[in-house]
């Protein structure tokens, strides 16, 4: 009896000790960390040891998840847009460096007046069924565009696209549109056959552009499937590598071990518990890009007690940026003070608050109320959200401002910011530019957020610069928006996104630009 | 016997009425505009509004359930909001998987639970009894999420013999397999045993030992099958989940099936994929309790008499 008892208390230690190593050795990392890499672009690396194999013609991609489609027309999601540069191209396309438009399909264009563009079409075109570009195929797709609800604000205001001739397309808009460039850069506005939009084509299923790399196939769940377009017009932009391949991965470690074992050659987005890890390998190159997207926190302006100027100043005061980077985001992030990302030619913090707990006292006491009747309730729709707001929760009750977390999925979450019910909210928004930034918070571009800020004055500086085309005069009025936004503290900004992107150290001249996007025609092996 | 299976089938109709139901008014009385969601951040209202005109969803709910009940009689899921594809397309494009790994999966956790089971009850309350219950016991209790990712570390980055993820070679599901079947080989392994226990305490096994017959004749020939009855039900129960989708599962190994699609559907609020793959679970796990009932006959010919 005793000899069993004690036979058994050894198996049970035995089996625990088993157990308890095998949960160190799933932890255990890697080697030395390596200094990062740079940002975009990536330079040639003459020291990477992770090389391709001799002659490797494909790159294989993996997603965190599958586009709903390949038109230009039906989504206005991001991995949707990315899909949509491979195959598609506009008359104008934004820069992925600078950020700024540049002639794509266009040679060259005019502005004859305030309401009259015309562009000259590039010569020799073609799509991938063959046909040749002309501008009755810029007039259709524009057209076409505009039957999509969800497309208004990039293509509402071209009141009329007109063929001049085969190579001349001329645009009137219906007001004075210094942002048309950017509307035409945006994928709505990208260009598709006119026989096969009268056609009726499925753009989803056969998507048929100009783009530098023709659709394949699309094994739904599984992988969607591009090759190198032979007939591709701009040389300097011609893909390199012949087969491109994009694979479904959800989870974020097994993305990053499918890097690791070769199984994928470029990871999308890495999640942020794995990035230590892969720079310490030397066949894997991580690409940190500190984006446009800037995650604020939102308050209701309107029917809460937050129309109060002094006590969002207040709050602004009170919320340690630098605090919330190194405890939510582990570090991966930079510190946001303006109410439009740092990185547009507009950019400017001027106005804006630092981390000040006695100033944040003192607003609290200028506005004069009672703390202990203003309960700021966070809404989020995911953990990061969620990790931001309980530090916020900590930080806020220096100033005797009761804070609470509503988690809730995603859908749930855009149904409460369409209403003026919320009190607050973590938000994320990265427009493309910095005009578009600043309509979105002021005047009819944020309608879709009804508890946001409203004030007559901003709704006039904005209304003033949508008019305004000599760019030079748009930028500062973009600017003295911008301050007087940071100065009255609508909504609190926190940080901004920093995208990770890792692939084989192998693959060279890779372009990941700040708005999200990468460049795969630049990319070679 | 034909008798008996056509009426358990027109038994599941009430069922799939009762569980359409229910989906169908929870589906629709979530927070969460769909219309908004495929529209977009920049769409107006009278552009949500219009968008839920076209789609059919400002009718009464009750008007709008009958109509799915009329395109499920001719066969007809409807079509996704998100994707725009008809749901039955989506729904057979990852069934597949799902059927494959869920019986790949069986097969791994009946191999492993079933000698654990019965070798746990003939040497009950030895060393062999506890090691086999400690390793059910790690079964049930080991996260399948950490388990998948350990075999991907171990299996496919440190050894090279299986792929990370995906579905594409003929190696891709042993990892899946293994994850998912050594979840459920636990519940199968402990039922096994309790029910051999049980058997092996009967008077007839008595008799058979004093009659001389052999350890392994008794246990296979005489005790097994009689203690099959709750170990079927048990690895029933299992299949029918499997076949609904096991989500996690899915999705560490970017497995194409059905629970990631079924998950993303009610994240996106595309309530005609999730009413889709709900009828394909209740019609499943209908056919599995069927089968299930019919083996029970099969076991124990008994209960045949009852099926006649």
């Amino acid at each position: 009896m005793k000899k069993s008892l004690s036979l058994k208390r050894c198996a049970a230690f035995l089996l625990a000790a088993c157990m308890v190593l095998s949960l160190l050795a799933g932890c255990g990392g890697g080697g030395g960390e390596k200094e990062p890499s740079n940002s975009t672009p990536s330079a040639d690396n003459p020291d990477a040891s992770g090389g391709a194999p001799a002659g490797k013609d494909s790159l294989t991609v993996a997603l965190t998840d599958e586009p709903d489609y390949l038109s230009t027309c039906d989504h206005d999601s991001l991995m949707g847009v990315q899909m949509n540069l491979l195959t598609y191209n506009g008359l104008i396309r934004i820069d992925m460096e600078t950020l700024s438009p540049v002639c794509d399909l266009a040679e060259s264009y005019t502005q004859d007046s305030d309401l009259e563009w015309t562009f000259r079409l590039r010569e020799g075109v073609k799509f991938h069924n063959g046909e040749e570009l002309t501008a009755a195929d810029v007039a259709a797709s524009i057209q076409y565009a505009q039957t999509f609800a969800a497309s208004a604000i990039y293509t509402g205001s071209m009141e009329k696209v007109e063929a001049l001739d085969s190579n001349t397309v001329k645009i009137t808009t219906s007001a004075p549109t210094p942002n048309l460039l950017f509307d035409l850069g945006y994928h709505f506005n990208f260009i598709l056959p006119k026989s096969l939009i009268d056609s009726g084509n499925d753009f989803s299923a056969n998507p048929v552009g100009t783009g530098p790399w023709k659709f394949v196939s699309w094994d739904k769940g599984n992988s969607i499937q591009f090759e190198a377009f032979d007939g591709y017009f701009d040389a300097s932009r011609k893909a390199a590598i012949q087969n491109l391949e994009f694979v479904m991965i959800p989870e974020g470690s097994t993305r990053t071990m499918s890097l690791e074992a070769g199984d994928v050659d470029f990871v999308y987005s890495v999640a942020s518990s794995d990035i230590d890890r892969l720079r310490s390998d030397e066949s894997v190159t991580v690409e940190q890009v500190v984006s446009v997207e800037n995650f604020f926190l939102f308050l209701n302006t309107v029917t809460t007690a937050f129309e109060d100027e002094n006590l969002r100043k207040a709050v602004a005061y009170a919320i340690n940026r630098e605090d919330i980077v190194a405890g939510a985001l582990n570090g991966y992030g930079t510190p946001s003070y303006s109410c439009v990302s740092m990185g547009y030619a507009e950019s400017t913090d001027e106005g804006s608050y630092t981390y000040d707990v006695d100033k944040a006292k003192e607003y609290m006491a200028a506005w004069g109320g009672d703390p202990s009747t203003v309960t700021l309730d966070i809404i989020c729709s995911n953990a990061t959200k969620t990790a931001i707001a309980t530090i916020m929760q900590n930080q806020l009750s220096a100033i005797g401002i009761n804070v609470t977390i509503n988690e809730m999925d995603s859908a749930t979450y855009q149904e409460q910011m369409r209403t003026t019910d919320l009190v607050s909210a973590i938000v994320s928004w990265s427009p493309a530019n910095a005009m578009t930034y600043v309509q979105r918070f002021h005047s009819t571009r944020r309608q879709n957020t009804p508890a946001g800020m409203a004030d007559a004055h901003m709704d006039e500086l904005v209304e003033e610069m949508n008019t305004t085309m000599d760019a030079g005069a748009r930028t500062g009025m973009i600017q003295t928006i911008i301050r007087e936004s940071n100065d009255r503290c609508w909504f609190v900004p926190i940080y901004q996104v920093n995208y990770f992107r890792a692939h084989a150290a192998g693959l060279q001249n890779v372009v990941c630009s700040a708005t999200g996007y990468v460049d795969f025609c630049t990319m070679h092996w | 016997m034909l008798r008996y299976i056509g009426k358990r089938i027109l038994y599941m109709i009430p069922v799939l009425l009762g569980v359409t139901l229910l989906v169908f008014f929870i589906m629709h009385l979530a927070p969460g505009n769909v219309a908004a969601m495929i529209l977009g951040e920049n769409a107006t209202a009278e552009q949500i509004a219009e968008l839920e005109h076209e789609m059919g969803l400002d009718r009464p709910l009750l008007a709008q359930y009958a109509a799915y009940l009329g395109g499920l009689l001719r066969g007809d899921l409807g079509t996704s909001y998100t994707s725009g594809e008809s749901v039955t397309a989506k729904i057979m494009a990852c069934f597949p998987y799902t059927v494959r790994l869920a019986l790949v999966a069986a097969v791994v956790s009946v191999l492993l639970a079933l000698p654990l089971g019965i070798l746990a009850a003939v040497k009950q309350n030895t060393w062999v009894d506890n090691v086999s219950m400690v390793i059910s016991l790690i079964g049930v209790s080991m996260p399948i999420f950490w388990l998948a990712v350990m075999l991907i570390l171990l299996f496919s980055l440190k050894l090279g013999w299986f792929p990370v993820y995906g579905a594409k070679s003929w190696n891709s599901i042993v990892l899946p397999a293994i994850s998912l079947g050594f979840m459920n080989m636990a519940s199968i392994a402990r039922t096994t045993r309790s029910s051999m226990v049980e058997t092996l305490r009967q008077d007839y096994i008595r008799t058979a030992y004093a009659k001389g017959l052999s350890k392994g004749a008794i246990v296979i020939r005489h005790a097994f099958r009689n203690g099959m009855l709750p170990t079927i039900t048990v690895i029933g129960l299992e299949i029918g989940q499997m076949l609904g989708g096991a989500v996690l599962t899915e999705t560490v190994f970017a497995w194409p099936g059905v629970g990631r699609m079924m998950i993303q559907a009610i994240n996106g609020r595309d309530t005609p994929t999730v009413m889709g793959c709900i009828v394909l679970l209740t019609v499943c796990f209908s056919f599995v309790n069927l089968i299930v009932d019919l083996l029970y006959g099969v076991v124990d010919p008994r209960v045949r008499t009852m099926y006649r």
